[in-house]
């Protein structure tokens, strides 16, 4: 016998033609034949001739041939392979050392694809050949391996070891999942309660059923092939089986809804929530378990609660639940958001007042949770019931209700408190108003940023700028360029540069380096389209090599400007041309003198005019002529109002550029260019419907865009300003533009006239107009807009309605801020009736939708700007109010009507509005009870009503 | 990542039973160190509970933190939350198994009626028919809870004992213990009534990766387009879920967030519930698809060992109190109060202080891991110490460096915090603390111009800066 097994260690690896014990060694070899001339049961059924030495001395081999196995090219052959694959497994198993090994060699990954053939019968025969003392502990380890998402066949493995060895169903999730789905799939035929029924596990299986999260969402997902195939659905296989007996229909109620207490995520919830509506509890049933359908109002998924609800009502009904049962339902259910349920419960508590007499007092007190939620409607049912029962109730009950209501009073809001306070029997012109604290902010001028100071901070920045530019490239997100970082480069760019230039170039070298800057960085042709492809410029004629002569003049042209697409709307050009201006100087050592004269010297981008009169006449001191589109950018800069003494110095400039400036500078700056809204030239349908074409609802519709009629005399021969001016054709010039590429630098185009912001804004209205349908941005402008100076005219206007109508809620955020913005400086220039009036009309057409306009209404009113909005409202409700002045009496009204004239009525209260909105009264007289017409009934009793 | 399988035994699982003086919720604790040193099955708490209802509601909002992975939600998470008992008040501390979320119960001494037993902190069971009787309290009833086994119960107990063994990963250590230095930055930012927290919470959209910023304004928050003075951010307003439970109980809401600019990058926020007699406090991420382990908040603390010594000598004076106090420590360690400061943040980080926002101070607690690992492998400090050990550092001048690393070189600021111009730091911008370029230019620094190093603090600025006098 130690001959063998010393023989058998030895020549383990070698093919061996030993016949020493009297029979052929066991080899990997020998195995393979086996399998070849009679399937792996002959394989299997060789290694059971052999002892458990001579099978664990075959281990190692087996190893090393798996291991061989998975380091095979890939080949055509993968049938010969998958078979050898489920060979090894099924040997394996019969032939490793322990429990431990035997279970980690049947779950390598390496096996899992074995072919066609399901080795289990396989695998339970090689199984029964190891000592019977590891197959529980092999069941055991295997069962506590099984996941969510093992192969059925590791499941049916220990499936078919407990049931061989009669142990009872494995421990833990992994097997009752693998469970579930061997029902599943095996049921085709016969139904699920059929399989059930003839399984001896399932009424101990049943109730696991509950434990794992995922399996409520693979019941529920059953329920809907209920109509199909009835004998697949789950819940109807639970009813049946607990009706056939095989579980106790009282424990697996209580499992159910122990298991709806707990919770979890939804699909599960309600996969749970099919099996107990299948399960259909009676009465009786439901009176036994009133306390956990109690537990289940307050915090379950809302359709259980509503499920929990309904049973607890009909018990009520049926006179079997107790007075303060019905008080905690209530408590519990009021504080629910969903207004179903809240309205049901109201529903059940009139008839519970009325039902448990002497407690009535006790179940109005509990109304008084809905307070809590601070919803108005809410708020307004319950003052219904307490109108109804208050006055009913005998004294000491009483009391309580009214104290309850009185600690309520403070936090109530307008129509429910006073209805609150003449039950309480006060008088509610003596309360002290609403205090809430919702004073407008003022208006805080932002502060201007510092400059940089060092070549090395520059170098930062300038690489933020550049990376920045770079993820926005890469990933396509919206990542607005902010105005004041490329202002302050520039203004760095040229100071550094004149005060220390080979320290600016060693600076910046890396950082060139690593963006791999060069002037030509469009792969487009030559024309340049983002403010990106500038900063770029500047950094290359700063860095680039002397060598390199003459390709700086060859990108610029002779006349120094870049040459644009014709997708390259207006105020972008006007800012790329200054931009590489500033390039082309970066580029030209001398001129490193020469004075910046577009320095912005506010937080708004206005120059201060002393400097640049400084500035003017340090050139002239010189001999030199200043940078065209610097001048003329310091000129657009110019404040509204200058001192007289720079304009008298200005005028004893002599150059031309100088005469120029002092011409602009005593006429105050630019002269307003005339703005106007597109004339229609025909009525246009409204957008949506099946007259309106395509590209007529591609485009914003002409009614929703401004027109600028051109520079002024004294700036037409400027590069600048005649084309920030020519928008005579604003259909066009937006049909033409490339707005994705050029929306993240809308926000820089405030800066180019801050006195001037209507200009800017009625460029500003076309990409904002995309914003009100597509997530296109561009609404950054508006605070800055709402920062700068100048009057608000039609583009302002139309920005602004745009904005306050945008689709995304961030959007929405930056038009808020800009209203409240312009609300709070009061400067008198706001004219909120014509924003009104301009909202109504793209609402009529449709360009805006009326439910984000009451979006963003809500938030500026919750931040105080009370006056500002009534003012709007006055111009926007009488053409939305039905017998108005556009929309013909009779109409059904807008659904969001309503909630536009409950803010009106908010505002008009607050601000103690006056004067009349037409067709308000004979909308207010219509019969009805719908919120549009009670929220007009409130705003006409508001205004109405004699001032305090 | 590399995680560690911890195993924690208890000796019975956690119920409610019910006797014949009511209902008893009976939680149990694990190994852990106490006031006495390391005990098995260590008892805090016997007693009763003031606000049931409430109570068990918090308790399941903890559990249900701990239970949840808000991001990739189809990868389940089952980690015990971590009770300490400090004299006067219970803590319940969970954190979410994505690394996203922290959630502390502050029970105080008006919550609770009965005697506290010990001091010390340990992991607490809480299992599915736990929570199911949890759920099942309601109304006024007295409930007595007892924190771990009593001593009868532990010597005669012969049941099976309860097991658990769960991986958790390093990035999960590191963001449990550095999330309590990022809230030592934070101010209160708004206070809401009960009704205004309501319709606040209920009106956030659903969506998990948005990023809100709000503003007070009146007696509520407002929507903000973007970061400004005084604004709070809201990563994921979904995760915020977590306070639906216990909303019905508040009191109020105050919201807790870090200084932010108007160039800010998302930050971290903490919500605090007011129950009665007790606390809930929600920390979120700054962004909801990460947790807090990425934000380096002491990096450059840790990349010196002065604070070590301090850090060994402060811990050895702590006692388990519910509120350290800066200059009574400062006093008994013969430190300054700045480097009990620095000293404090370092035990933050390894997991042995914890952070009460609504406080604004530090409590003791001993987290059950080993957290102490974690934070030397930080990923950033071993590529610093990478760099200066390759000698890739290349000082100019005492504020300044160049960093070569790879083919690309970088230039380091040492000025203030720190500044780069690798593409990391101009996406973060200081957001996330150094970056590994700055952090090895300063353990260069130190070392070779210890004089220059010492007169600037080694301290980040903002937390040498708080405002509180020694």
């Amino acid at each position: 016998m130690s001959d063998t097994i010393h023989t058998t260690a030895t020549t383990a690896m070698t093919k061996t033609t030993d016949t020493s014990g009297g029979r052929p060694e066991l080899t990997w070899e020998a195995l393979q034949e086996a399998a070849r001339t009679s399937g792996i049961g002959g394989a299997v059924a060789l290694i059971g001739q052999y002892g458990e030495t001579e099978r664990r001395a075959l281990a190692p081999v087996l190893k090393a041939a798996a291991k061989d196995l998975r380091q095979e090219p890939w080949d055509s052959d993968w049938q010969r392979r998958a078979k050898r694959r489920t060979l090894l497994k099924v040997c394996g198993a019969a032939c490793l050392g322990g429990p431990a090994g035997i279970v980690q060699w049947l779950l390598r990954a390496d096996f899992r694809w074995g072919g066609q053939s399901n080795p289990r019968k396989h695998i339970a025969a090689a199984l029964a050949l190891r000592p019977a003392e590891w197959l529980p502990d092999i069941a055991e380890r295997l069962a506590g391996r099984l996941g969510d998402t093992t192969t059925t066949e590791d499941w049916q493995v220990v499936d078919d070891l407990c049931r061989e060895l009669g142990l009872g169903p494995a421990e833990g999730d992994g097997y009752t999942i693998g469970w579930l789905t061997a029902l599943e799939r095996d049921s085709a035929n016969d139904s699920l309660a059929y399989k059930m029924t003839a399984d001896p596990y399932t009424p101990v299986m049943v109730p696991r059923l509950f434990t794992a999260d995922v399996l409520g969402r693979r019941i529920g997902a059953t329920s809907s092939w209920e109509e199909t195939h009835p004998g697949r659905s789950w819940p109807k296989a639970l009813r049946a089986v607990s009706d056939a007996g095989l579980v106790p229909r009282g424990s697996l109620l209580d499992t159910v809804l122990s298991r709806l207490l707990r919770g979890g995520p939804a699909p599960d919830v309600r996969g749970f929530l099919g099996v107990l509506l299948a399960l259909d509890m009676t009465d009786d049933e439901a009176a036994e378990r009133t306390g956990v359908l109690l537990r289940l109002l307050p915090d379950a998924l809302g359709v259980v609660a509503a499920l929990a609800q309904a049973k607890l009502r009909r018990l009520d009904e049926a006179g079997r639940l107790t007075a303060e049962q019905v008080a905690e339902a209530t408590r519990s259910v009021l504080f629910r958001p969903e207004k179903k349920l809240v309205r049901t419960q109201f529903t059940w508590l009139d008839k519970a007042v009325r039902q448990h007499a002497d407690h009535a007092g006790e179940l109005l007190a509990a109304a008084a949770t809905v307070f809590a939620q601070g919803d108005g409607e809410m708020d307004e049912r319950a003052m219904k019931s307490f109108a109804k029962h208050l006055p009913k109730l005998a004294e000491p009950q009483a009391m309580h209700v009214r104290a309850e209501l009185r600690a309520a009073l403070d936090t109530l809001g307008e129509p429910a408190r006073s209805q609150a306070a003449d039950l309480l029997g006060e008088d509610p012109s003596a309360m002290p108003p609403e205090d809430d604290g919702f004073v407008l902010p003022p208006f805080v001028p932002r502060e201007l940023p510092p400059e940089i100071g060092s070549a090395a901070e520059l170098a930062e920045e300038i690489a933020a700028l550049l990376s920045a530019a770079r993820s926005r490239g890469w990933s396509g997100a919206d990542v607005p360029v902010d105005p004041w970082a490329l202002e302050r480069v520039v203004d760095a760019l040229l100071r550094e540069s004149a005060r220390d230039r080979e320290a600016l170039v060693s600076a910046l070298a890396p950082v060139a380096e690593r963006y791999e800057v060069t002037a030509r960085v469009t792969w487009r042709g030559s024309a340049v389209f983002e403010t990106e492809d500038s900063v770029h410029a500047m950094v290359a004629a700063v860095c680039q090599e002397e060598e390199r002569k003459g390709w700086f003049r060859r990108l610029l042209g002779d006349d120094g400007t870049p040459a644009f697409d014709k997708s390259t709307v207006g105020p972008q050009r006007a800012l790329l041309s200054r931009l590489y201006e500033v390039a082309r100087r970066l580029r030209t050592p001398h001129a490193s003198g020469d004075p910046y004269l577009a320095r912005p010297a506010t937080a708004s981008g206005c120059v201060d005019p002393a400097a640049l009169v400084d500035g003017l006449e340090e050139y002239e001191a010189a001999g030199r002529v200043p940078w065209p589109c610097d001048l003329e950018q310091a000129l657009l800069r110019l404040p509204r109002d200058i001192d007289p003494d720079v304009v008298a110095r200005a005028d004893k400039l002599g150059s031309k550029a100088g005469k120029w400036a002092a011409e602009v500078l005593a006429a105050g700056g630019m002269a307003a260019p005339d703005i106007s809204l597109y004339p229609l030239p025909r009525p246009r349908p409204l957008r949506g419907t099946e007259d309106a074409t395509w590209s007529e609802r591609q485009y914003a519709d002409a009614r929703g865009l401004a027109v600028i009629a051109g520079a002024p005399a004294a700036f037409e021969n400027g590069v600048l300003a005649p084309a920030l001016c020519a928008l005579a054709n604003p259909v066009e010039a937006n049909r033409a533009a490339d707005w994705w590429t050029c929306q993240d630098d809308v926000a820089s185009w405030a800066l180019l006239a801050p006195a001037h912001r209507d200009v800017v804004a009625a460029w500003a209205v076309m990409p904002l107009a995309l914003a009100a349908e597509n997530d296109s941005g561009g609404a950054e402008i508006l605070p800055l807009l709402a920062e700068a100076d100048g009057p608000i005219g039609p583009g302002m206007r139309l920005a602004l309605a745009y904005g306050l109508g945008a689709r995304t809620p961030e959007d929405r955020a930056y038009a808020a801020d800009a209203y409240l913005t312009l609300a709070a400086r009061d400067d008198g220039t706001w004219d909120a009736f014509e924003l009104g009036r301009t909202l109504a009309g793209l609402i009529h057409t449709g360009l805006v939708k009326p439910n984000r306009l009451a979006d963003s209404l809500k938030q500026v009113v919750g931040a105080g700007a009370y006056a500002a909005t009534w003012q709007l409202m006055t111009g926007l409700l009488p053409e939305l109010i039905p017998g108005g002045d556009c929309v013909p009496a009779g109409t059904r009204p807008n659904a969001v009507l309503g909630d536009l004239l409950g803010l009106a009525a908010d505002c008009a209260s607050r601000t103690h509005g006056s004067g009349t909105v037409a067709g308000l009264a004979q909308f207010a007289a219509a019969k009805g009870s719908s919120r549009a017409v009670t929220a007009a009934r409130r705003l006409h009793q508001v205004l109405g009503a004699p001032t305090a | 990542m590399s995680s560690s399988v911890y195993s924690f035994t208890y000796l019975r699982s956690s119920a409610l039973h019910t006797g014949a003086g009511g209902p008893s919720l009976a939680l149990e604790t694990s190994g852990g160190l106490t006031s006495h040193g390391l005990a098995p099955f260590p008892r805090f708490f016997a007693g009763f509970l003031t606000a049931p209802e409430a109570a068990a509601g918090s308790l399941l909002a903890v559990a249900d933190v701990a239970a949840t992975r808000y991001w990739q939600p189809l990868r389940r998470a089952s980690l015990d939350p971590v009770v300490t008992g400090s004299g006067d008040r219970l803590r319940f501390e969970s954190f979410s198994g994505c690394g996203g979320v922290y959630a502390r119960l502050d029970v105080l001494p008006a919550g609770i009626d009965g005697d506290m037993l010990g001091t010390g902190t340990t992991n607490v069971d809480v299992n599915a028919p736990l929570r199911e009787a949890l759920a099942m309290v309601g109304g006024s009833d007295p409930l007595h809870m007892a924190v771990g086994p009593d001593d009868v119960t532990v010597t005669t107990f012969d049941g099976p004992v309860v097991e658990k063994k769960v991986p958790l990963p390093d990035r999960w250590l590191r963001g449990f213990a550095e999330v309590q230095v990022i809230a030592a930055r934070f101010d209160l930012r708004a206070e809401l009534t009960a009704v205004e927290a309501v319709r606040f919470l209920r009106s956030l959209p659903r969506n998990t990766r948005q990023t809100l910023w709000v503003r007070p304004q009146g007696r509520t928050l407002r929507t903000a387009p973007g970061p400004s003075a005084g604004a709070v951010c809201i990563a994921g307003p979904d995760r915020l879920r977590a306070l639906a439970r216990v909303l019905r109980h508040a009191k109020a809401l105050r919201v807790y967030g870090p200084p932010v600019g108007a160039a800010a990058g998302p930050a971290a926020s903490a919500w605090e519930v007011e129950l009665p007699g007790m606390r809930l406090t929600l920390t979120l991420s700054p962004d909801a698809t990460r947790g807090f382990s990425g934000e380096g908040a002491v990096l450059g603390d840790l990349a010196t060992d002065e604070a070590a010594a301090d850090a060994d000598l402060v811990s050895a004076l702590l006692a388990w109190e519910p509120r350290i106090d800066v200059g009574d420590l400062a006093r008994d360690a013969g430190l300054t109060a700045e480097r009990v400061r620095a000293a404090l943040a370092r035990l933050g980080t390894s997991g042995r202080i914890g952070y009460d926002v609504s406080e604004a101070a530090y409590f003791h607690r001993e987290l059950p891991y080993d957290t102490g690992k974690a934070e030397r492998m930080n990923p950033r400090l071993r590529g610093a110490h990478a760099l200066v050990d390759d000698g890739c550092v290349l000082p100019d001048g005492t504020a300044a460096a160049r960093v070569v690393s790879g083919p690309t070189t970088y230039q380091v600021r040492l000025a203030g915090d720190g500044s780069c111009t690798c593409e990391w730091w101009a996406k973060h911008r200081g957001g996330r603390g150094p970056c590994k370029h700055v952090l090895a230019a300063q353990i260069v620094r130190r070392r070779t111009q210890p004089a220059a190093a010492a007169a600037a603090p080694a301290v980040p600025a903002q937390l040498g800066a708080e405002a509180e006098d020694a």
